[in-house]
């Protein structure tokens, strides 16, 4: 990992605000969705393997001229319609609960069921404290775990579940903190030094002497001088 | 007693109803806070094609099923619906 935060200028997160750089953009690690693609499998192989079953072992054949044959193809397409469907549900649940590291905050976004999506932000200046977890052997052999982010903000604890390496996660955010903490220092010296610089434009524009050019020096006549010695 | 063919057809259309509903709901989701990523488009139109062949291996399998004659139960029953005799239609 260098120095060099990573920049992914070409993702976009909804709600993201103009001029605002995406650091890192987290899913839950590819172990869930690769749980749900094998249940979908498994659903998938059962009613091929029924029939087969059923055609090697019994006598079972399906007359195309009857009423179960209607039957069985109406009960297989509504069972693989609705297995389907219930990995697309898994998969849009999965898909858009994202956790967004910018360089300005951090956002998570949490999809609960269809009809419930929780958003919450974090500023950047306002982390405290960084873990990361590992726990048990297939994280640990996988390297993936669970981030916690102390805040100082009204959501005490912001938790990233099942990321990938968060080790590294944990070593950018502290950067990113960091980064912000003194941008924000030297944009609070700059505009100390602006406003000083107005100020003192505002002092030499009232304390001008009349009939002279503000910030001149007034000739000293060659007589004058010598008689002031 | 006579019974249509079509009465078969309406719980599959009922099921296929709650079907469209859950389906458009996910598919109103992923479109709207989702898709601004490669993952999220390609599993989007694998699952849709994925249904509409579904759909199309289902209707090019019963197609040919005449709804709208009808049988009797002494026929449901009599005939052997799980061998090859012949049965209230011929495909």
């Amino acid at each position: 990992m260098t120095n060099q935060l990573p920049q992914h200028h070409q993702l976009r997160f909804p709600t993201q605000r103009p001029g605002e750089h995406v650091v890192l953009l987290l899913r839950r690690n590819w172990t869930v969705l690769a749980r749900n693609i094998s249940y979908l499998i498994l659903l998938l192989i059962i009613p091929p393997l029924l029939f087969i079953g059923m055609y090697v072992f019994t006598e079972f054949r399906i007359n195309p001229a009857s009423v179960s044959y209607i039957l069985i193809v109406e009960g297989v397409s509504i069972y693989y319609l609705f297995s389907l469907l219930a990995y697309f549900h898994s998969f849009v649940d999965y898909h858009l609960d994202i956790w967004v590291v910018t360089d300005q905050r951090i956002v998570s976004i949490e999809q609960e069921g269809l009809f419930q999506r929780v958003i919450s932000e974090l500023n950047i200046l306002k982390i405290q404290d960084v873990t990361s977890e590992v726990k048990g052997k297939v994280q640990t052999f996988l390297d993936y775990g669970q981030v916690y982010i102390q805040t100082a903000g009204k959501a005490e604890r912001f938790i990233f579940e099942q990321v990938s390496h968060p080790a590294e996660v944990e070593k950018i955010i502290l950067q990113v903190h960091d980064r912000a903490n003194k941008m924000n220092e030297l944009e609070q010296v700059r505009e100390t030094e602006q406003y000083r610089h107005e100020i003192d434009e505002q002092y030499d524009a009232t304390h001008v002497a009349p009939g002279s050019v503000a910030g001149a020096v007034k000739p000293i006549a060659p007589g004058e001088e010598k008689t002031k010695k | 007693m006579e019974i249509p063919y079509y009465i078969f057809g309406i719980p599959y259309l009922l099921a296929l109803f709650f079907f469209s509903m859950r389906f458009f709901f996910n598919l109103y989701h992923i479109i709207k806070f989702g898709f601004f990523d490669f993952s999220g488009k390609m599993n989007t139109f694998f699952f849709v094609a994925l249904t509409i062949v579904l759909l199309w291996i289902t209707i090019l399998l019963l197609k040919n099923v005449p709804w709208l004659d009808t049988f009797t139960l002494d026929t449901l029953f009599s005939s052997d619906l799980l061998t090859n005799r012949t049965a209230d239609f011929s495909l």
